[in-house]
């Protein structure tokens, strides 16, 4: 088993580790303060400590595609063609319902742009990088199994 | 050193809502002149504190807000980036709408981030005499306790919030501090800080060290000997004769720092101190929050409620998540990329989120039925300025 540190970019690096090859920093992250992680790197590379990879915790669930985003924040979603697709499935898509609908999808475009945007922001780093879902249920052991499966996934270990 | 620990509750509850936490009247009352926020990491301590003096502030309090470790930008935003553990005047505040106590000019916030080393550093100097304290700060064990000793950036906030404390009564510069504990479990030892010092200093291993260095070698039992003679083997003669220089320099130091965190410990129990434990509606959050109120309520300390900060906004209608699911599984046979399914699978989702953390608040409203609770939905954005800030106030005041 290689040897990383996973650590949190507030928390002090131990210095005695830049002394091991195998040691590399892993900085772990959410989409929203990706500005944090920035930093670290610049900090980290600074004291010349190896940089491993940024793993974005905690991904909002992508049930919206771009183009689907693009008319939610534009507000030209077709709410009478929505209303028959809701209908059709049996659901009565009464005002209120739609509306709710809505909002939270704007609410969700909203932290989709927040996410895209600190991603763009990850790309410049130039280092390889993760994402882990959030876990609707809160993490438990098995959580942890389906978080390791899908970093094994994106191939980092 | 485990204390026997007493068990606050109910015999026996429902779950069932707790009583709301009015913020406003909380920090209008002129009476209230210290809060504490504490809580594990993550769950927006730093921002609760900042939102509460900004409010408190721009109502009329003279307010300083005195954080641990804030996220950068948030510190940037309120202009204490720099760590020189001197209180900053926020810029940018203007008066709430039908403040209470409008003043002439313009509200007063200040912030500082704690710089525990330097704190240390000026209570040593406070109390020594100049040649004792320089060899003392000098001394590399020093060094290493006072910036990396655990628990002592615990003391250490509670040490300046003692000294901000009493300049604020002496020069009524300030009339409301907001305190931000660091974000661990321990956040809380600084109630044991007395006897800690105490178990510290009179510790059978200081005890040792302290004997070789008041005398010649030849005055010590053999016993004592024996036990040095293995720790320099150990340790180096270097090392030890460091931690002798300065825990005998220390020993004369010990009398004022006990006194002094006795001193912040009668603070935080009286009337005027407020607590508050601030969780996010999750299971380790608020399983850390039930240890925090239990403490507190254990030490006496007035706790004024919790806050829940970042809860899921509830959705709008009365489409349930399972409805949901299965109009959107149907939609799904017919065309997988449909707009109506996204937009089920999300309020599913969402609803699902918001009942798991409403069934959490529940359960921690049944075994502590007496804490007042606010609960603040999350925000889409991040938190960085006086506007965001503004905006938590608002929303931690609707809680």
């Amino acid at each position: 088993m290689s040897k990383r540190n996973l650590t949190n970019p507030d928390a002090t690096p131990d210095w005695s580790l830049s002394q091991q090859q195998r040691t590399a920093v892993d900085l772990i992250t959410v989409g929203k303060n990706l500005q944090e992680t920035a930093d670290a790197i610049a900090e980290l590379r600074g004291a010349r400590l190896p940089v491993g990879g940024v793993i974005v915790n905690q991904v909002r669930p992508q049930d919206l595609d771009a183009d689907d985003l693009a008319a939610i924040r534009a507000d030209t979603v077709e709410v009478e063609s929505l209303v028959s697709d809701l209908k059709s499935a049996g659901i009565e898509a009464g005002d209120e319902v739609v509306t709710g609908l809505l909002a939270e999808a704007r609410d969700h475009a909203e932290r989709r742009a927040l996410e895209d945007a600190q991603r763009e922001l990850v790309r410049g780093f130039d280092v390889p990088t993760y994402e882990l879902p959030r876990l609707p249920g809160g993490a438990d052991l098995g959580g942890l199994y389906e978080l390791a499966a899908e970093l094994k996934k994106q191939g980092m270990a | 050193m485990t204390r026997t620990r007493t068990r606050f509750g109910p015999l026996a509850a429902t779950a069932s809502s707790a009583p709301d936490l009015d913020i406003d009247a909380l920090i209008d009352d002129p009476a209230t002149g210290i809060i504490v926020c504490c809580g594990s990491g993550g769950v927006g301590k730093t921002t609760t504190s900042a939102a509460l003096g900004l409010r408190a502030a721009e109502r009329g309090r003279k307010v300083v807000v005195l954080t641990i470790d804030p996220a950068r930008r948030l510190a940037q935003s309120m202009g204490i980036q720099e760590l020189d553990n001197t209180p900053r005047p926020v810029e940018g505040l203007s008066w709430a709408n039908g403040a209470r106590a409008k003043r002439d000019g313009v509200p007063r916030m200040d912030a500082m981030m704690l710089d525990m080393k330097r704190t240390f550093d000026e209570v040593v100097e406070s109390q020594a005499t100049p040649e004792k304290a320089k060899q003392i700060l000098e001394n590399p064990f020093y060094i290493a306790l006072s910036s990396s000793f655990a628990r002592t950036q615990e003391y250490m906030a509670m040490e300046k919030l003692g000294q901000i404390h009493q300049q604020a009564r002496e020069d009524q510069s300030y009339d409301l501090i907001v305190v931000d504990t660091p974000p661990s479990r321990s956040a809380l030892d600084f109630l044991d800080a007395p006897e800690r010092l105490s178990s510290f200093l009179d510790g059978r291993f200081i005890r040792l060290l302290l004997a070789p260095a008041r005398g010649p070698a030849r005055m010590m039992t053999a016993g004592v000997g024996l036990i040095t003679n293995a720790m320099t083997k150990i340790l180096g003669a270097q090392v030890l004769r460091d931690m002798q220089t300065f825990v005998t320099a220390f020993d004369t130091l010990f009398g004022g720092f006990r006194q002094r965190a006795q001193k912040t410990f009668e603070l935080l129990q009286a009337d005027g101190t407020a607590f508050l434990v601030v969780a996010a509606p999750e299971r380790d959050a608020l399983r850390e929050a039930a240890y925090f109120v239990e403490r507190l309520t254990e030490d006496r300390m007035p706790l004024a409620g919790l806050v829940v900060n970042r809860a899921s906004p509830a959705p709008v209608g009365d489409l349930s998540a399972d409805e949901a699911m299965a109009a959107a599984a149907r939609l799904r046979k017919k065309d997988d990329t449909a707009l109506s399914g996204g937009l089920l699978r999300l309020h599913a989702d969402r609803t699902r989120l918001v009942e798991r953390e409403a069934r959490l608040r529940e359960r921690f409203a049944a075994a502590h039925p007496h804490v007042p609770t606010a609960v603040v939905p999350a925000l889409a954005g991040d938190v960085h300025d006086l506007t965001g800030l503004r905006r938590v106030g608002e929303l931690l005041a609707e809680g």
